[in-house]
């Protein structure tokens, strides 16, 4: 297994620079948000994430290593075989990202990420503790499969994670035109973490906006619409293990007490908000009550 | 990840934290009648909230929707979360204030202080009410 560098441990004292740098200028210009105790949970939530990561990271190098030896082609080290993964990569975290928003299961895992009110750069610390349990690296194994090397894609993955780090902030309005176009930005990235009808559930990608755009899942910013962020029920908590655990938690009520095996295998596989008379809100749902309420005439 | 990176990143996590609170940021501002509205029919898509009571301290509301529907918005930070109430609810007052629990874990109890009239009749609706 080749020794290569782990990007974003090298990245922390600069996430750290650039949170306290943000936090200046949300004092000096107003404009973003902080507040102390979202901040704290948000970085809490982070470094208790990367113990879990730490404690489950190496079953997850272990498939991987297993699938690789199952690989189609011998990828190599090529400097081309690098931007190749670092391609694909984004394209299965694009995928992943669907299915942690789509799938309960998945959004179990990932609501954390989103139960922050605010958005700034503490908000991409905000991981989740439970990525293992809820299956979301299985994305990543058909670059095994193709024949990319564990240590290429996790320091592609890495990279990715770094990437994605700079975008959660309202400090910045929007990039270039040629950037909007390609890459991801804190403009998309808003859209993604806001609950407002109109923006929710769309801008999955991780670095290249595209993704979102050929798949059909792109929303931009409207200036007219300010996001609010957060999640649609807001937690109304600080409790850390609650934020971690609460949908969790929710699943595990839902399944205890369904009537059927139809309902159990939705309430785990079916979209987030799903329930069997329809009493609670779907992203759907929502979308579609909002789309009637504009089409109704004012009053 | 050792100790040593797991207390550095914990000491880091304090220091961050506390600097926001250093710099003064995240002070909520006070609710109005025509906030406290709006928040709940942002958060309550389909609803319109058209009659709001606030509490003194301006850190939460009742708002009331043009189907009967009733709201609570309760300050969270220097943002604000809402829940749409079903009814009956078990709600008491206390001298001038109203303690409201929404049946859900984590949630916790609300107190909003109306002053003791105002306390009684959102209490009289709240427990009385059938769900709009």
């Amino acid at each position: 297994m080749p020794d290569l560098p782990k990007p974003v441990d090298l990245a922390v004292p600069g996430f750290i620079a650039l949170m306290i740098l943000e936090m200046l200028f949300v004092r000096w210009r107003a404009r973003g948000a902080y507040e102390p105790r979202d901040t704290l949970s948000s970085l809490l939530l982070g470094t208790g994430s990367t113990v879990a990561g730490a404690l489950t990271g190496g079953l997850v190098l272990l498939t991987a290593l297993w699938f690789y030896e199952l690989r189609l082609f011998d990828v190599g080290w090529a400097w081309w075989a690098w931007g190749l993964c670092f391609v694909l990569d984004d394209l299965a975290y694009f995928f992943t990202h669907w299915f942690m928003h789509r799938v309960r299961w998945g959004w179990a895992s990932h609501v954390v990420h989103h139960s922050s009110q605010h958005y700034n750069l503490s908000t991409a610390l905000r991981q989740t503790w439970t990525g293992f349990f809820s299956l979301v690296w299985v994305f990543r194994l058909p670059l095994f499969l193709i024949g990319f090397h564990p240590a290429m894609v996790f320091f592609c993955a890495g990279l990715n994670l770094i990437y994605q780090f700079w975008i959660h902030t309202e400090t910045i309005g929007r990039m270039p035109r040629w950037f909007e176009a390609a890459m991801n930005t804190p403009s998309h990235h808003r859209v993604h973490h806001a609950t407002n009808p109109r923006y929710l559930d769309r801008n999955y990608a991780g670095v290249f906006i595209v993704w979102d755009r050929l798949f059909g899942t792109f929303e931009p910013e409207h200036d007219d619409e300010r996001p609010r962020y957060g999640i649609v029920k807001n937690l109304g908590s600080f409790n850390l293990v609650w934020a971690a655990f609460h949908e969790w938690v929710g699943i595990a009520r839902d399944v205890a007490g369904a009537k059927s095996w139809r309902e159990r295998w939705f309430y785990v596989a079916g979209p987030p908000g799903w329930s069997p008379d329809g009493s609670r809100d779907t992203a759907e749902a929502i979308k579609a009550r909002w789309e009637a309420t504009r089409a109704q005439p004012a009053e | 990840m050792n100790w040593l990176t797991l207390a550095g990143s914990l000491a880091a996590v304090l220091v961050t934290a506390g600097l926001v609170k250093l710099l003064g940021l995240g002070r909520g501002d006070a609710l109005d009648a025509a906030t406290a509205c709006r928040l709940a029919g942002d958060a309550h898509v389909g609803h319109r909230f058209v009659a709001a009571a606030i509490a003194r301290d301006g850190r939460s509301a009742l708002v009331e929707g043009g189907a009967g529907e009733i709201a609570l918005v309760r300050a969270h930070g220097d943002k604000w979360v809402t829940r749409l109430l079903a009814r009956p609810l078990a709600a008491r007052v206390e001298g001038d204030a109203l303690i409201i629990a929404p049946r859900e874990t984590m949630f916790g109890a609300t107190t909003l202080t109306l002053g003791a009239a105002e306390a009684a009749r959102w209490a009289a609706k709240l427990q009385d009410g059938a769900d709009a």
